[in-house]
C-alpha cells in the first residue's frame, strides 16, 4: 500500500495534544480545552488524510487540506478568544471569506503555492494570535505561559512559509515539518505546565483556607454587651450570643443554671438539682 | 526518513527531559532530576544520530553504547533514589542478567552474548523505573499505571531490537514506537502530577467544609442567667469560651436596650 509515512510523526505529536486537551478539559472542565481538543481532532484528521492520500484519494481534491487548515484555524482562535473571554476579531472572519473565495476563484492548481496561502496565512495569523494571548495571561504563571506561547507563535509564523516550503522550496520541507511536531510538543508541554502550576496554587490556596478556618470559625471583633452578653452583628443589630454563634458554627445551646448563679439566685435549691 | 524518526526521537526525549526537569524543580524529588539526565543524555544520542545519518557508521558505534549505558545507570540511580531504602545494586544487576537471559538466549541467533546484555541492562532499567512509579501508592492509581506502562513498553522495545532479526527493516518501526512511548511518559508523568495536585487540592477543601462546620459543634450549656459556659465541670465566661475557640476578638459595650435600662 502506498502511503505518505514521512508525516508518522507528525500524527502522533497531534495525537499526543489530542489526548492532552482531552484529559485536562475532563479533570478542570474548562470549556475551550474542548473546543481545543476539537481543533486538534481536525489535526489528526489533516495528517491521516495526508498519510492515506496517496492509496484512498489518488486525485487529492485541491480544497482538502486549505479547508481543514482554516476550520482548525477557526476552532483553535475560538478556543482562544474562549480563554480570555473575548469575541472571535471579525478581521479574521474577512480573512477566512477572501482566503475560501480565492480558493475556489483563483483557478490554480494545488502544487501553485499562491492556491492555498492565503488560508495558510488566515491561519498562522490565528494562532500567532492565540499565542499572544497565552503569553501575556495574567492569571497564568510566566514561566509556563512563555514555555506554551513561543512554540505556539512560532508554529503559526511557520504556516506563512508552507505553501513555497512544500511546493517550491521543497528541500526544506522536511524541516519545517519536523519544526512544526517540535513545536506542537512544546506549546502543548507547556499548557500543561499552566495547569499543573495552577492546581498546585489550588493546593496552597486550599491549605492556607484551612489554616484560617481551623482556627476562625468565627473571626474577627465583636461587640458584646456587658450586662446581658448580646452580641452586635455585622449590619449593626444586636443579637442574643446564643443565636450569633449557633448561626455561625454547629453549636447549639442549652439553657441551665451554674453553680455561681444558683447560690446567688436561688440560694434556697439543692446545689445537686442544677442540671 | 531515518532522519525525521531520530528527529521524533529527539523531541519525544526532549518532552521527557523538560518534563522531569520541571516536576524536580517543583517537587525537588531526587529520583526526577536523575531521570531528567537519562532523558538528556538520550536526547544527544539522536542528535548523534542525526549528525552522522548517511556517514556509514554503525549505530552500536562506542558513542551510541556509552550514551546508553550511562542512560541506563542514570534510571538506574533514579530507581534507587526513589525506593526507599533503595533497591540493591545487587537485584539490578541480577535482574538485567536475568532479563537477558530469559528473554533472548533461546531466540538469538546471531547477536553477540554482549550486545544482548547491553539490550537486556537497557530494558531493565526502564523496566524498573516503570515498576517502581507505578507502586508508588502516593500518586494517582490510573495515571501512574498508563505511565508504568508506557515505561515497560520502551524497555520491552529494546529488547524488540535484538530480537527483531533484520533491524534495518525494523528499525523504522522501532523509532516510531520508541517515539510514541517517550511522549507517553513524558505527559504520562506531568499527568500523574497534574492529577496529584487537582486531588490534593480537592481533598483539602473538603477537610476546609468540614472544619468550618466543626469548629465550635458541640452542644454546651449555657447559664440563662451570666452566660457563663459550662467547659466539664468548670464554668467559663462566655467571652474566655469563644476567644479560646476561635479567632474572634470580644470587646465589652453596652447594647442599646440595657444602655436604656442602666438610665
Amino acid at each position: 500500500m502506498n502511503l505518505n509515512l514521512s508525516l508518522l510523526p507528525n500524527l502522533g505529536s497531534a495525537l499526543v495534544v489530542c489526548a492532552t486537551f482531552l484529559y485536562v478539559w475532563r479533570i478542570s472542565g474548562e470549556r475551550h480545552l474542548a473546543i481545543w481538543f476539537l481543533a486538534s481532532v481536525v489535526w489528526v484528521v489533516r495528517y491521516s488524510y495526508t498519510i492515506l492520500q496517496p492509496a484512498l484519494f489518488p486525485d487529492d481534491p485541491f480544497w482538502v487540506i486549505p479547508v481543514l487548515a482554516l476550520a482548525r484555524g477557526a476552532l483553535f482562535l475560538w478556543g482562544g478568544t474562549t480563554m480570555v473571554g473575548e469575541r472571535i476579531p471579525t478581521l479574521f472572519w474577512i480573512g477566512v471569506l477572501a482566503a475560501v473565495m480565492w480558493l475556489f476563484a483563483s483557478g490554480l492548481p494545488p502544487d501553485d503555492p499562491f492556491s492555498a496561502f492565503p488560508g495558510y496565512v488566515v491561519f498562522g495569523l490565528g494562532l500567532t494570535w492565540v499565542a499572544l494571548r497565552i503569553g501575556r495571561h495574567p492569571a497564568f504563571p510566566s514561566f509556563e505561559r512563555a514555555l506554551a506561547a513561543w512554540p505556539m507563535a512560532i508554529y503559526g509564523l511557520i504556516q506563512l512559509t508552507f505553501p513555497w516550503s512544500t511546493t517550491v522550496l521543497r528541500p526544506i520541507a522536511p524541516t519545517t515539518y519536523l519544526v512544526a511536531s517540535l513545536t506542537q510538543i512544546g506549546f502543548i508541554l507547556g499548557i500543561l505546565m499552566v495547569y499543573l502550576r495552577s492546581a498546585e496554587r489550588d493546593v496552597g490556596d486550599a491549605h492556607v483556607r484551612l489554616a484560617r478556618a481551623l482556627t476562625r470559625a468565627l473571626s474577627g471583633h465583636l461587640d458584646m454587651c456587658a450586662r446581658c452578653s448580646e452580641v452586635r452583628g455585622a449590619s449593626g443589630e444586636w443579637e442574643r450570643v446564643e443565636t450569633y454563634v449557633s448561626r455561625r458554627s454547629g453549636t447549639s445551646f442549652s439553657h441551665s443554671i451554674c453553680p455561681t448563679c444558683l447560690e446567688a439566685h436561688y440560694p434556697g435549691v439543692n446545689r445537686r438539682r442544677r442540671a | 526518513m531515518t532522519g525525521q524518526l531520530l528527529f521524533s526521537g529527539f523531541t519525544s526525549s526532549s518532552a521527557m527531559l523538560l518534563s522531569f526537569l520541571y516536576l524536580y524543580w517543583r517537587g525537588r524529588e531526587q529520583y526526577l532530576l536523575l531521570w531528567a539526565v537519562a532523558a538528556g543524555v538520550w536526547s544527544m544520542r539522536y542528535i548523534f544520530g542525526l549528525a552522522t545519518v548517511g556517514s556509514g557508521l554503525s549505530w552500536l558505534s562506542a558513542v551510541w553504547i556509552g550514551l546508553a549505558v550511562i542512560r541506563g545507570g542514570f534510571m538506574f540511580w533514579g530507581v534507587r533514589a526513589k525506593t526507599e531504602p533503595g533497591v540493591p545494586a545487587v537485584a539490578i544487576g541480577v535482574g538485567s542478567v536475568l532479563l537477558t537471559v530469559l528473554i533472548l538466549w533461546p531466540a538469538v541467533v546471531e547477536v553477540t552474548p554482549a550486545a544482548m546484555l547491553f539490550y537486556g541492562y537497557l530494558a531493565w532499567s526502564m523496566i524498573l523505573s516503570g515498576m517502581v512509579f507505578g507502586l508508588d501508592e502516593s500518586l494517582p492509581l490510573v495515571e501512574r499505571n498508563w505511565t508504568a506502562a508506557a515505561f515497560v513498553a520502551l524497555g520491552l522495545l529494546q529488547v524488540a531490537f535484538p530480537l527483531a532479526g533484520d533491524v534495518t527493516a525494523f528499525a523504522p518501526v522501532g523509532f516510531a514506537l520508541a517515539a510514541a512511548l517517550q511522549l507517553g511518559i513524558a505527559f504520562g508523568v506531568m499527568m500523574t502530577f497534574f492529577r496529584r495536585s487537582v486531588e490534593e487540592a480537592r481533598r483539602v477543601a473538603q477537610e476546609e467544609e468540614m472544619a468550618l462546620t466543626r469548629a465550635l459543634s458541640d452542644f454546651v450549656s449555657i447559664c440563662a442567667h451570666c452566660k457563663r459556659i459550662q467547659d466539664g465541670e468548670a464554668w467559663e465566661d462566655l467571652q474566655d469560651y469563644v476567644t479560646d475557640r476561635t479567632a474572634a476578638e470580644v470587646t465589652d459595650a453596652l447594647c442599646p436596650n440595657c444602655l436604656q435600662a442602666s438610665r
